[in-house]
């Protein structure tokens, strides 16, 4: 039995070495911040520390308020909100920061990025810094991402972005432009800070990068240690939020970060509008639509997502939550079948919210059309009837917009064409005829 | 008397020769890629720049923060070096963990992985990444996810010793075992992945795929330790290797235990592949044809094979790695893909010109 | 005699329980129905009664459109894969082979993967429903096409078979990795699916060439059966008896991967059953081919 004393001990070294690798690496674990501030900042259109007043920005109101505060011998603990230089006291120090913000000298602000810190899937206030006012930046481009930097007109400044081959044409001048914006690989959401040719090490330098903008999602920038240690800030928005705080605070922040306020309070003065027609005009109907949303050709979408936040927000259940599906969001329909099977799930739309070309017009609607619905069309009970395609990057509020029509006899197309334009009109490089357009296709 | 005495021990000493120059050849060759990998990646450096920034460095004369100059210091410093330092390690260690293995397991399809280590290392990444489950506590950083692939990698290796007893312990039912354990941990992972959605499918597979990109000096330390205590276990056992190509009875008569022997290389070199594999995912290809191309060359002494098989693998891994660095394509590709698109034809080209059969 | 009688009594039993699995089958899929509804289903439609309303259509296109070709394909393909295995293990002499163990699996999976992710098709006049099924079934021939080719100006080994293979193996599959690293998720997540192997995708246009396969496997292999023991004996023993090694290696590792690559174009590589069935086939037949 002496060969199995010998094992025994060989294995008991390997058992003892893993639990020292366990415990040392609960000693290096750094949790971030996820702090304690997040109730004040739920209301603060603009999340960001000196940001006293809550507005979407930083100026005389501001100072004037927290000078206040400090003469009458206020705390940080007290107002958290009013320690703009997060050094844990409220002093000359923070209105002299705040002074430099206002006249766009550079420094350092403090800031709330929305971030699912703790990988359960909900967005969390993650406190950081970030140098201030940026001039050269890089991005993760999803669609939505993309149209954000749009609308708040950023432009110039986005030197490098990595995306994929879904992103709309009516980019290829801006940040599709190799020539302009140099392009740092193929995913959406994450971009290689040293490696082989895409990644963004040479950008950086070359053009004095200082910050990289990403989206709130854990999956998103998961290197975002490596870009912080190099210098380049990390900034994280909800670009595909359906919810009109968090949009607020995303146009006010790359507003106030990029010098040019003025546009940004234009855009969050029009979504305000805009969310609250939506509102008002869904919410006079009967929430009893139910509906179900697909990204992916022959998928179902599930659960909560940024497709299913869409349908959600237009007043529609998803007949689908009922079912357990084993954590995925996407379901497959041709493996379950049982989606088909009007006993268990009962729905009247099938929208399918996809990325086309239609503000150039270039996509064959009517054949993608038929694409993605052909299969669905074979084995549901409505057929084609109740299968809409509406186009995924439109800004979010005409998004919602088109949905709604659908589902409501009394809001027409025209309705959503008019909310839509207005975007168009007032924040994009190029005039386009929505109304002209296949933004909504259905046989 | 045609051959004096003196006349065979020069042939074979230039036989002996012959290997150690060969090892002289892969060591010198490691050290010329290490300084021209410190000048190859994204950021534009010139050879001169990168070698005097590392100099420096290394010196004690490290830029500061403010400085022109930190930048790129901190580029070849914080990547390009540990990332060098990782690929000569893990060269060299999967290389003597194949040549071992094929050694003991007298199969020429043999690697390091064939004991299950690298399912039992991706199940242990899926639990983290899709359940979001670690044995660190601490929801799914990188640190939970290869805590938990080195806890999960060892599982088959525990597996395959705890049923040591059970069954006889020849190289083909070891070999079965591995494959068996192997199946049945890939196949949990399947399910995890086949259930869950495509972004968390992709970054379980994006940390499956063997690339250095990802390397930094967190992963060199722990990695170099384990791999010199694992070379220095099995080189002085290589006499005893040498035997085990004997049947385990006729290996008996001359001394020794094959079993026990066998036990210890096997754990040994499922050890070094699994730390490799959680840093870095699985590297192919290295385990498995290094050794025969070194066979090839030396023969399959393995007082030569084990120290020639580190010194080309790390050559090899290295500059391949390099390769995938300076290749100019907008994508990125794993060391991997370069190792076996290299590895590949020069081992069918050895095998169709080789005349004596070495299995 | 006895002896053989046994094995003729075992096989026909598997047959048996195959079948009556198969008409089980019929019932079982993911639209929740029962047991008589599905047989009424079918029995209708074999009388030629059609389905009035919608929902009646819908389930006749389930269970006679997709669930019954998928029951007849797992029969049929879960044959090819084993005899395919089976004649493997023989003519390599080693039990770990199975019908992909020279690289059928990473040629296909690379011709998949070249459609999914990147859209190329080898038969572009095809049209794009086709464009998945003919690049796998071309891809997985060429690892034949190899072996065929070098086996005519090199002496074949066993060995020396599995090492080509796995040449081959290794440059499909890090050709895969390039195109899946770097690929799209839901082209990843597509693509790892058919490398999982899986009968979702089969319809009755599947069926006519599975049946060929099944029946070209079948036949050819069981011509052949007595050529394959003894080349399973050894070279020497085999040349001592007249017969050429080599040669029937080459031809076997042909027809092995047209019928496996028949079959996996339409499902994926489903691993385990064509290494595992023909070992537990053997436990009640014994090793006679």
């Amino acid at each position: 039995m002496e060969m199995n004393k010998n094992t025994k001990i060989i294995i008991a070294v390997v058992v003892i070495l893993a639990i020292v690798v366990i415990v040392a690496a609960v000693f290096f674990l750094n949790p971030t911040d996820v702090t304690k501030d997040a109730k004040d900042m739920e209301n603060s259109e603009l999340k960001m520390f000196g940001n006293i007043n809550g507005d979407g920005f930083i100026d005389e109101k501001d100072t004037k308020i927290i000078k206040g505060l400090i003469d009458e011998g206020k705390t940080a603990t007290e107002f958290p909100l009013a320690d703009a230089n997060q050094d844990g006291k409220l002093s000359q120090a923070d209105i002299d920061l705040l002074n430099k913000v206002i006249k766009g000298e550079s420094c350092t602000i403090w800031h709330m990025n929305l971030h699912d810190v703790d990988g359960n899937g909900t967005m969390d206030y993650e406190k950081v810094s970030t140098k201030f006012p940026v001039t050269s930046m890089i991005c993760t481009g999803s669609s939505n991402t993309f149209m954000m930097l749009n609308l708040a007109g950023i432009f110039d400044e986005v030197k490098g972005a990595s995306y994929g081959s879904s992103i709309d044409n009516i980019f290829n001048d801006t940040y599709k432009n190799t020539e302009k914006v140099v392009k740092l690989g193929t995913s959406s959401q994450n971009i290689d800070f040293e490696d082989g040719k895409g990644a963004a090490s040479e950008v950086i330098k070359k053009e004095n990068v200082t910050m990289v903008l990403s989206d709130w999602n854990r999956t998103y920038l998961t290197n975002e240690d490596k870009f912080e240690a190099a210098g380049v800030d990390c900034v994280r928005l909800a670009a595909a939020s359906t919810d009109i705080k968090v949009m607020a605070h995303d146009y006010y922040m790359l507003g106030l970060l990029f010098q040019k306020q003025e546009r940004a309070g234009e855009v969050v003065e029009y979504l305000k509008e805009v969310m609250e027609k939506i509102e008002s005009a869904i919410g006079k109907e009967n929430k009893a639509v139910s509906a179900v949303v697909s990204s992916m050709t022959n998928y179902y979408s599930v659960g909560d997502s940024d497709y299913t936040a869409i349908i959600k927000f237009d007043g529609a259940t998803n007949p689908l939550d009922k079912g357990s599906w084993g954590g995925t969001t996407s379901i497959k329909v041709m493996d379950n079948l049982d989606v088909f099977n009007p006993d268990k799930y009962k729905y009247e739309y099938v929208i399918h919210l996809r990325a086309y070309n239609a503000y150039t017009g270039e996509a064959d609607v009517p054949k993608i059309y038929n694409d993605y619905t052909k299969t669905i069309a074979e084995y549901w009970e409505n057929g084609y009837d109740g299968q809409y395609l509406v186009n995924a990057n439109m800004p979010i509020p005409a998004r919602l917009a088109y949905v709604a029509s659908i589902f409501y006899d009394d809001i027409d197309k025209s309705w959503a064409d008019e909310i839509h334009q207005g975007f168009v009109d007032k924040f994009f490089t190029k005039s386009y005829n929505v109304s002209e357009q296949a933004f909504v296709f259905a046989e | 008397m045609t051959e004096s005495f003196e006349q065979l021990k020069e042939q074979y000493s230039k036989y002996t020769l012959r290997k150690i120059l060969f090892i002289i050849v892969c060591i010198t060759l490691t050290v010329t890629m290490f300084w021209l990998s410190l000048a190859v990646g994204t950021r534009q450096l010139s050879l001169e720049e990168s070698l005097s920034l590392f100099i420096n460095h290394l010196i004690g004369n490290a830029p500061d923060p403010d400085s022109e100059l930190w930048y790129d210091d901190s580029i070849v410093w914080n990547f390009r070096v540990p990332r060098a330092l990782f690929a000569i390690i893990s060269g060299a260690g999967l290389s003597v963990a194949g040549a071992v293995m094929q050694s003991i397991m007298k199969n020429p399809l043999a690697d390091p992985y064939t004991t299950g280590v690298s399912s039992g290392a991706l199940l242990g990444a899926s639990i983290a990444i899709v359940l979001g489950f670690s044995l660190t506590g601490g929801g799914i950083d990188n640190m939970g996810i290869v805590v938990n692939a080195i806890v999960f990698a060892m599982l088959p290796v525990v597996a395959i010793v705890a049923m040591g007893p059970f069954f006889r312990q020849s190289p083909a039912s070891l070999i079965l075992a591995g494959v068996v354990v192997s199946f049945a941990f890939s196949s949990m992972s399947s399910l995890l992945l086949v259930t869950t959605d495509s972004s968390t499918l992709a970054r379980v597979y994006h940390w499956q795929v063997g690339t250095l990109s990802e390397v930094s000096w967190d992963a060199v330390l722990p990695v170099f330790i384990v791999e010199l205590v694992g070379i220095c276990i099995l080189f002085p056992l290589a006499n005893k290797i040498n035997l085990m190509a004997l049947d385990d009875k006729d290996a008996r008569s001359m001394g020794l235990d094959s079993e026990k022997l066998r036990m210890i290389c096997l754990v040994t070199l499922s050890v070094m592949a699994a730390i490799i594999i959680c840093y870095v995912g699985v590297i192919g290809f290295v385990g498995l044809v290094i050794p025969h191309i070194v066979r090839i060359i030396l023969g399959s002494d393995n007082k030569y094979l084990i120290p020639a098989s580190a010194a080309f693998g790390a050559a090899f891994l290295l500059t391949c790695d390099v390769i995938s660095r300076s290749l100019d394509v907008n994508a990125s590709i794993p060391v991997g893909v370069v190792t076996s698109f290299i590895g590949a034809p020069l081992l069918l080209l050895l095998i169709i010109k080789e005349k004596k059969n070495i299995w | 005699m006895k002896k053989a009688k046994r094995k003729y009594i075992w096989a026909a039993l598997f047959i048996v329980i195959t079948f009556i699995i198969a008409i089980y089958s019929l019932s079982v899929s993911t639209f929740t129905m029962s047991f008589e509804e599905a047989y009424q289903i079918l029995i209708n439609h074999i009388l030629g009664i059609e389905p009035t309303d919608r929902m009646d259509v819908i389930r006749d296109k389930i269970v006679v459109g997709l669930t019954a070709p998928r029951t007849i394909a797992a029969v049929l393909v879960g044959g090819i894969l084993a005899i395919d295995g089976a004649v493997m293990q023989s003519i390599t002499k080693n039990p770990l082979a199975d019908p992909f163990t020279i690289g059928i699996s990473s040629a296909a999976l690379f011709g998949t993967s070249l459609w999914i992710a990147l859209g190329i098709s080898i038969l572009p006049f095809f049209g794009s429903d086709m464009a998945l099924t003919s690049n796998a079934f071309l891809f997985a021939l060429i690892p034949a096409v190899a072996i065929v080719f070098v086996s005519s100006f090199k002496k074949m080994s066993p060995n020396m078979m599995i090492l080509i293979g796995i040449g081959m193996m290794y440059l499909f599959s890090a050709s895969t990795t390039f195109i899946k690293f770097n690929a799209s998720e839901e082209a990843l997540q597509e693509i790892y699916e058919w490398s999982l192997g899986t009968l979702s995708k089969v319809t009755w246009d599947c069926i006519l060439a599975l049946i060929f396969a099944f029946i070209l496997a079948l036949v050819a292999f069981m011509i052949a059966s007595n050529k394959i023991n003894i080349v399973s004996t050894g070279d020497n023993m085999a040349k001592s008896l007249g017969e050429n090694p080599v040669r029937i290696r080459v031809v076997c590792f042909v027809l092995v991967s047209i019928t496996t690559a028949i079959a996996v174009c339409y499902t994926g590589t489903i691993g385990f059953v064509g290494l595992v069935a023909p070992h537990i086939a053997r436990l009640f037949v014994g090793s006679d081919n």
